[in-house]
């Protein structure tokens, strides 16, 4: 077994509530995880996807996807469903594939060499992978961030507007506006207004943080995708951006990747639990959390495994 | 155990120190080497150079006076600078010993018996000419004769003894040297033409070995005579044969005060005590005519004195404010004299030290001596207006001063034979800061100018040291290597950085540096032996495939645009290169096809030049010629612009051809037919707008694209997106074209008025073709830095952070706009400072220029002809240098001025990456 183990943020550790719900007498450290010992071994067992996921409409749809970092197969025969507005987080000890699987949405993984895919995904019904597709086009429609706040260095302002720079949108009451407007639902407008000329460089941590999610939005993504948004952020700045992140899905599908649990219990409507690049379980987080079907799950969430 | 455990650690823990601390001094010690050897070389540099700036050096004073002479009018110094002679205006020479001043011999140097009335002293006593009372003059020298003599019955000698007309000078070990005043004159010759008695006479030998006689006679004539020296073939006196042209002054009874030849008997100049001078001179080969009778001298200055300069080209004045002024005779800008010709003031230098006494011109360079009333002299050089030394004697009444031959010292003589004589180390008079870095009007040439010219066939020629030509031609083998190099450099660092495989990057880049490693002698070698004649032979096609390659690409992308995308995204990056290396195969092939086509429609001769050559022209009559046609006879620009009109000039009057036929017979015989584009760069022939064309059309086709940029592009691209797919690659390429069309009429339009307002490429971009050219020294030496500046570059682009692009392709940005808007302003320092290290390269780059230039130090921007580097200069020069003289240091300085060069352009390179990186400082 491989002793990947989750750093959990001392920050969450305070908060109990997740931690008291998730243990089962019966349950216990020595009792034999099926699946993941399945998993482990090689074989493929059947996901256990709550019906939930499959009644709600789906923005993203991957299906029987496969894929290959040269020899090294990261992601196993995948299928799942990202339900349409609302807020779906990937969870999983490191290395089980969920950065992957993000990042195969916008197909950022061509940027790796040695990458072989198998299977489709689709984005509102277009599939991402046929031979056909303009991947320019595609990322234009997925709004991405980053694990570490990744700011060009530029101004705020050209920084925000970006995306729409490079779609050759000069005219600067229209850029204005929706640097105004996507600050704004960044949660950042108050802080940088004054400054929107100035550097993103010499902003905090979390601040351009944020200003990469104003970046990401500014455009009207279809998806946002967020990967691991704050694992390089302090508690303080964290919390902000998991605020952020409960406001913008109400306008926004997000797919977000974490390590954190706790993060994911509290941003989230649906979660899915990878392990070693396939789905363990995937459903409401509610149910994931407190009442999941599989010991494994439990286990994990409750930060006795991983 | 514990013990020896601690013991072990502690001997390591020693050791360790110990080769910590051996580590820290040798690595110290090794900085110290560097950074004193650069240093070291520096301040080298600069002790050698130092010397140049400093004046001569002036040795005590050594007076006294010359007993029996009351009328002295000229010195001379022997070689040696022991003795010296005076010549009296009574045409008495006395010979004295400077040391003591005894009166070694006295001698009549003309016939007194004749009444002799005017002398000529030139070149230290080489040439001398009496004229006398009848008409008759005597040629002869006056001459220090030295010879070795055995000292053995003279031992009882110190140093010097006295001897007739000299000295005898101990050289030790038994041995002495003789000196002694010695002169000859040949018999009188009666002159041939005018009558009265020789009012004035002007000896002179120009550095040919010519010599040429003047005399001013009583009645106004004046006699030029050409000398010719016959040696009877069985011994015996030579004879001297005149060879005479004679004329009248313009005005017989007004005598001149200073009467003068030129050394090339061209030219009579008279000068008047109140500034009047005229000059006189042969027009083709008729006899003399007055030319012009100009005032050279401002009111209320008057001149005092006269001399020629060394060479006897240049006429010296004197002037009662202590102005010492040059003149010479160079091509007229005006074109009013009847022989084109003008008299040039090209030095005027002024003194504190009133009235100019006698002015002495060096044999030896171009210093002459100028003796003021107070007993000043200062000794300057010329061309350089260098202040040599600056001498106080205590005589009261000075009159002459001279140098000595080797300018090893200076005497000064008084009216009453008392004299002044100073030893003198001239130092470096050639030089000075301004005859370095300035214009400086050389002899013989209408204006000043930058003129680099470091030997030259005899002592009379001046030394032009002028580095603006080298340094000139420094920038501008740099400045097009740069050009040439730049954009593919900086272009291959951003494709192997940015759109190819880790896997391609890491075979491409050693790739290109091991060009890195070529020796610039062989690219230099190639360049002179294989790139110059090819360019030479392909001009043609070189000229047009500059226009035609960069359209050829763009087209291809744009045709490219037109496959449907489903098409282009299956394409891999082996295909691409092989379209690209398909386009530019394409693109050459399109140029070396239709590039001499081209040329030879465009740079045509066309009617008008058949009938100027085939001469079928006939004179445009006065009324019909445009008003500013008045100086067409030497003004370029006139030419040009009667030559848009569709008129000529033929030996300076306006002509237009008889016909419009196309004169095929006349262009056949000068091997016309059909052009040459190597004789349209030599303005032979044509005119100037295909040349314009040529050199617009690049910078219109920037202009239009940047005016569509600004004013059209928002609403192309909205119907771009609207029409989508093939219909917007449509418009796209219909842009493409009618962008181009566009440029191309703006570019004719251009031409057509700069050829009417007479402008003409020939005068600067473009000019006479040598074959081994700046062009070629762009390609070859842009080869040569094409690697570093690669190699740099790419480094910089690598190290932009992956974040930065995967944000921006993340935002959906194409790699091409990742690369320029995001990864190229981060890396842009980087990019910079390898421009910058790749500019420093080509700086100092010597081999390739050397071979692959003709070395030629020319001040134009023209690509098609050659330069001389700073570097090459060096190399070139070097050998025939003698070690410590001026030429020697002067290309020190070159170095230092290089040196100077590179660290500036290096000071700024870091400059500019230390501000981008502060702006940078938070990724």
């Amino acid at each position: 077994m491989t002793n990947e183990t989750d750093s959990t943020n001392t920050a969450e550790s305070t908060q109990p509530v997740i931690r008291s719900v998730a243990y089962t007498p019966n349950g216990g450290g020595d009792q034999a995880y099926e699946v993941i010992d399945a998993i482990r071994r090689g074989e493929n067992p059947t996901p256990t996807v709550h019906p939930e996921v499959l009644e709600s409409d789906s923005v993203i749809n991957v299906e029987k996807f496969n894929l290959w970092y040269t020899e090294t197969q990261a992601i196993h025969d995948i299928s799942m469903k990202i339900p349409r507005g609302a807020v779906t987080a990937l969870i999983g000890p490191s290395g089980c594939g969920k950065s992957t699987l993000l990042r195969s949405i916008n197909r950022m993984n061509d940027l790796v060499e040695g990458v072989r895919v198998e299977g489709g995904i689709s984005l509102n019904d277009s599939p991402i992978y046929a031979p056909s597709v303009d991947v320019i086009s595609l990322r234009k429609r997925l709004g991405m961030v980053f694990q570490k706040p990744n700011p060009f260095p530029m101004s705020i302002f050209e920084n925000v507007v970006y995306p729409l720079r490079i779609d050759g949108e000069r005219r600067k009451e229209v850029l204005e506006e929706a640097c105004e407007k996507s600050l704004r639902s960044a949660a950042i407008w108050d802080e940088v207004k004054d400054r929107l000329k100035k550097s993103a460089l010499g902003l905090s941590g979390g601040q351009q943080q944020r200003v990469c999610i104003a970046r990401a939005i500014v455009a009207d993504p279809e998806v946002l995708l967020l990967d691991e948004p704050c694992s390089a952020l302090d508690p303080v700045a964290t919390l902000k951006i998991e605020e952020l992140i409960s406001q913008i899905s109400e306008r926004y599908t997000v797919l977000i990747v974490t390590h954190n649990m706790q993060q994911a219990a509290r941003v989230s409507d649906f979660t899915a639990f990878m392990y070693l690049g396939r789905i363990v379980e995937y459903g409401p987080t509610a149910t994931l959390f407190q009442t999941p079907a599989l010991i494994e799950t439990e286990h994990y969430v409750s930060g006795r495994f991983g | 155990m514990g013990t020896s455990e601690s013991k072990t650690r502690n001997s390591a823990s020693r050791r360790l120190h110990a080769m910590d601390s051996a580590a820290e001094f040798v690595v110290t010690t090794g900085g110290f080497i560097v950074l004193a050897a650069v240093l070291g070389i520096c301040f080298y540099l600069v002790w050698v150079v130092v010397p140049l700036f400093a004046r001569g050096t002036v040795g005590e004073e050594v007076a006294g006076k010359a007993d029996g002479v009351t009328s002295s009018a000229m010195v001379m110094l022997d070689p040696y600078a022991r003795s010296a002679t005076v010549i009296g205006s009574d045409f008495n020479a006395t010979t004295l010993l400077i040391e003591g001043g005894q009166v070694v011999g006295l001698g009549a140097l003309a016939d007194k018996a004749l009444e002799p009335t005017a002398m000529s002293y030139a070149r230290n006593g080489e040439v001398v000419a009496i004229g006398y009372s009848d008409g008759q003059v005597q040629l002869g020298e006056l001459k220090y004769k030295s010879k070795l003599v055995r000292l053995d019955d003279l031992a009882d000698i110190d140093v010097i003894k006295a001897v007739e007309f000299g000295y005898i000078e101990s050289l030790g070990e038994g041995r002495g040297r003789r000196v002694g005043f010695e002169h000859s004159f040949g018999d009188p010759i009666q002159l041939k033409a005018g009558e009265g008695a020789v009012v004035a006479i002007d000896y002179r030998k120009d550095p040919t070995g010519k010599k040429i006689l003047a005399v001013l006679r009583t009645d106004g004539t004046v006699l030029v005579n050409t000398i010719r020296t016959i040696r009877p073939l069985g011994g015996g006196t030579p004879k001297a044969k005149l060879k005479t042209k004679s004329f009248q002054l313009a005005h017989p009874t007004d005598q001149p005060d200073w009467f003068m030849v030129t050394a090339d008997g061209k030219h009579v100049l008279c000068v008047w005590e109140d500034g009047r001078c005229e000059r006189y001179a042969r027009i083709r080969r008729g006899g003399f005519e007055l030319i012009e009778s100009i005032q050279i001298v401002e009111e209320p200055s008057t001149i005092t004195t006269t001399n020629m300069l060394l060479g006897g080209q240049t006429l010296m004045i004197g002037q009662s404010n202590g102005t010492v002024s040059s003149f010479h005779v160079a091509k007229d800008k005006t074109g009013s004299t009847k022989d084109s010709l003008q008299l040039v003031r090209s030095h005027n230098i002024a003194s504190k030290h009133g009235e100019v006494v006698s002015i002495s011109a060096s044999i030896r360079d171009r210093s002459v001596a100028v003796l003021h009333r107070d007993g000043v002299v200062e000794i300057r050089h010329m061309t350089s207006e260098k202040l040599v030394a600056s001498i106080h004697t205590g005589l009261e009444y000075p009159v002459a001063a001279a140098m000595a031959p080797k300018n090893t010292g200076l005497v000064v003589v008084g009216e009453d034979g008392s004299y002044s004589f100073h030893e003198i180390e001239p130092g470096y008079p050639e030089f000075s800061v301004g005859a370095l870095f300035g214009r400086v009007h050389y002899e013989g040439v209408a204006e000043p100018e930058y003129v680099y010219q470091s030997s030259s066939g005899d002592d009379a020629s001046e030394i032009k040291l002028s580095l603006m030509p080298l340094v000139f031609g420094t920038l501008k083998a740099t400045v097009f290597a740069m050009l040439f190099a730049i954009p593919i450099a900086v272009l291959a660092a951003m494709y192997s950085s940015e759109f190819v495989s880790k896997r391609v990057r890491k075979k491409i880049k050693p790739t290109v540096e091991l060009m890195a490693s070529l020796p610039s002698v062989v690219l230099g070698f190639i360049a002179a032996m294989v790139v110059a004649p090819f360019v030479a032979e392909h001009i043609d096609s070189f000229v047009i495939g500059m226009v035609v390659l960069p359209i050829a690409v763009l087209a291809a992308a744009h045709l490219w645009q037109l496959i449907p995308l489903a098409y282009r995204l299956r394409t891999r990056t082996g295909h691409h290169l092989m379209l690209v290396g398909l386009t530019v195969f394409v693109g050459v092939w399109a140029s070396s096809l239709i590039g001499p086509t081209v040329v030879r429609s465009w740079f045509a001769p066309d009617a008008f030049d058949g009938a100027m050559l085939a001469g079928a022209v006939e004179d445009v009559p006065q009324g019909e010629l445009p008003s500013w046609s008045g100086d067409a006879s030497y003004s370029t620009k006139t030419v040009r612009k009667l030559r848009a009109m569709g008129l000529g000039v033929d030996s300076g009057v306006v002509v237009r051809p008889i016909d419009d036929e196309l004169h095929t017979e006349g262009l056949a015989e000068v091997g016309l037919v059909g052009g040459d584009l190597q004789r349209w760069l030599n303005d032979e022939y044509g005119r100037a707008r295909p040349g314009w064309l040529v050199v617009f059309f690049p910078l219109a086709c920037i202009g239009v694209w940047i005016a569509q940029a600004v004013f059209v592009r928002r609403r192309i691209d909205l119907l771009i997106a609207e029409q989508g797919g093939f219909v917007g690659s449509l418009v796209v390429l219909g842009k493409f074209v009618v962008l181009l069309g566009l440029s191309f009429v703006l570019a004719m339009v251009g031409a057509v008025v700069a050829e009417s307002m007479g402008f003409d490429p020939r005068d600067s971009v473009f000019g006479s073709f040598s074959p081994r050219n700046t062009l070629v020294v762009a390609i070859i030496m842009g080869f040569a830095v094409i690697p570093i500046i690669y190699t740099i570059s790419e480094d910089a682009l690598q190290a932009v952070p992956m974040t930065l692009r995967t944000a921006s392709l993340g935002a959906g940005a194409t790699p091409w706009q990742t690369t320029v808007r995001v990864v190229m302003p981060v890396a842009a320092s980087g990019i910079f400072s390898a421009c910058m290290i790749g500019f420093g390269r080509a700086v100092g780059e010597t081999m390739i220029v050397l071979m692959a230039t003709g070395n030629t130090p020319e001040m134009d921007w023209n690509i098609f002809s050659g330069f001389r580097t700073l570097a090459a200069n060096i190399a070139v020069e070097l050998p025939e240098a003698p070690k410590d003289e001026t030429h020697y240091r002067v290309l020190f300085l070159c170095g230092l001025v290089l040196f100077v060069m590179t660290f500036v352009i290096n000071t700024l390179a870091e400059l500019v990456r230390r501000v981008v990186r502060a702006r940078n400082a938070g990724l």
